[in-house]
């Protein structure tokens, strides 16, 4: 069975956002402030114990891009039936999507690479109940570089 | 003149220094490997001993440019985190005052602080952005624990109100309790200082050995031998370590290609 056509769509788009939309939460203890990324789940964060290094939580990883997906999927079945695309420039819109989900993903896990630590929920350290927490939207390529900040 | 030694406590590397060691910070000012640099600098500088230091924060581009090149980046494309002073003068880095410093604050004198915030800026050597050990006596470590007799509602970790700070005996740390939690086969690299016996201390474990040891184990090398001051440079596989003109521990190729800022001492 083949699937319906808008999933030439959303697999890209889904990668694509992935890698390029998310969300942050700033949590400020100890003096300092500490930042994760990810959208529902905060799946990554820069390593504050190496330079240039990330903790990675592998299956909060697997459940953002499965809501990615699911998202994506919806948008593009929203807009399927709102957009006529004649088959060729479909074709060719599919084409660029893909190439530039692929090539935004191998540039995020080239940057994960240098010295990346994956667990399999827990992103360490845990911030403190007490702790105050601020979140905000992060556009741009990920992984974003750990941030020296201080209150 | 200081006294040198090393040895190996299982696979750690322990160097100790008496007798007024000298503390020298080094920062990378050419396109050139890491060890490359410690190894001419240290040489140069008639050093005994040199370790890496502070962290070193890349851009995305250069992080990705790293992964797939096999030379080191320039100086300017890597940024130390943490101010680098080096007698008296911020040599490199930048400001960084949630995160802790080591510092020799008078030169000739054989005396090293540490604490909260930027070093002191007319410091000799001095190098900041680092996780704490013990700071003046205080160890830090996971949670924070207190004396008996403390009030109902002390936070287990995070900060603590003032009301519980004279009932502190050990503070909570997210970058100690980050390091903890990588367990004992992470690389590690630890310098403290005691001021009753006169005693410099470096502790070094290479990154991905199967014996080693875990940061609370590290922190207690440093509290029986009365460490008043010690902490964390940057860890993992950054960990250095060169003594005596040869290195016992590497860093990984690609932090060789952009690491900046080691100390030595002589």
């Amino acid at each position: 069975m083949r699937p319906p056509s808008h999933f030439g769509y959303s697999l890209p788009l889904s990668l694509l956002l992935f890698c390029w939309l998310t969300m942050g939460v700033n949590v400020a203890y100890d003096g300092d402030i500490f930042t994760a990324y990810g959208f529902p789940l905060n799946w990554y964060t820069p390593s504050i114990i190496s330079s240039g290094g990330y903790e990675i939580a592998m299956v909060r990883l697997i459940v953002d891009l499965g809501t990615y997906w699911v998202l994506a999927h919806l948008i593009c079945k929203a807009l399927k039936g709102l957009v006529p695309t004649p088959p060729k420039a479909g074709r060719i819109f599919q084409f660029l999507l893909w190439l530039s989900a692929l090539i935004s993903l191998f540039i995020g896990v080239a940057a994960f690479s240098i010295d990346p630590h994956l667990t399999f929920w827990k992103l360490n350290p845990p911030a403190p109940h007490n702790a105050a927490k601020s979140y905000f939207i992060s556009l741009g390529l990920q992984p974003q570089p750990a941030r020296t900040h201080q209150r | 003149m200081a006294v040198f030694s090393e040895t190996k406590v299982g696979t750690l590397f322990v160097v100790e220094a008496t007798g007024n060691p000298q503390m020298v910070a080094l920062t990378r000012t050419s396109k050139e490997l890491f060890t490359t640099f410690i190894d001419r600098e240290a040489k140069r500088q008639g050093l005994k001993v040199a370790i890496n230091a502070s962290f070193t924060d890349l851009s995305l581009w250069d992080s990705v440019k790293i992964a797939f090149s096999n030379d080191p980046l320039d100086p300017s494309e890597s940024k130390p985190v943490g101010e680098v002073i080096e007698e008296g003068k911020q040599i490199a880095g930048s400001s960084s005052s949630g995160k802790f410093y080591f510092s020799q604050n008078t030169c000739g004198l054989d005396r090293f602080s540490s604490g909260q915030g930027d070093p002191p800026s007319s410091s000799c050597g001095a190098v900041g952005g680092l996780a704490p050990i013990v700071v003046d006596g205080l160890p830090y470590g996971t949670t924070n624990m207190y004396s008996s007799g403390v009030p109902p509602g002390a936070p287990v970790t995070g900060d603590v109100d003032p009301k519980y700070q004279k009932y502190l005996v050990q503070k909570s740390n997210a970058m100690f309790t980050a390091l903890e939690g990588r367990g004992a086969t992470v690389g590690k690299v630890a310098v403290g200082y005691s001021s009753a016996k006169h005693k410099l201390k470096l502790v070094i474990e290479a990154d991905g050995d199967a014996k080693g040891i875990d940061a609370e184990k590290v922190r207690t090398m440093f509290t029986i031998d009365s460490m008043d001051n010690a902490v964390f440079m940057d860890c993992s596989n950054s960990a250095t370590l060169w003594f005596d003109g040869k290195f016992e521990v590497k860093p990984s190729r690609h932090k060789d290609e952009y690491l900046d800022v080691a100390v030595g001492f002589k």
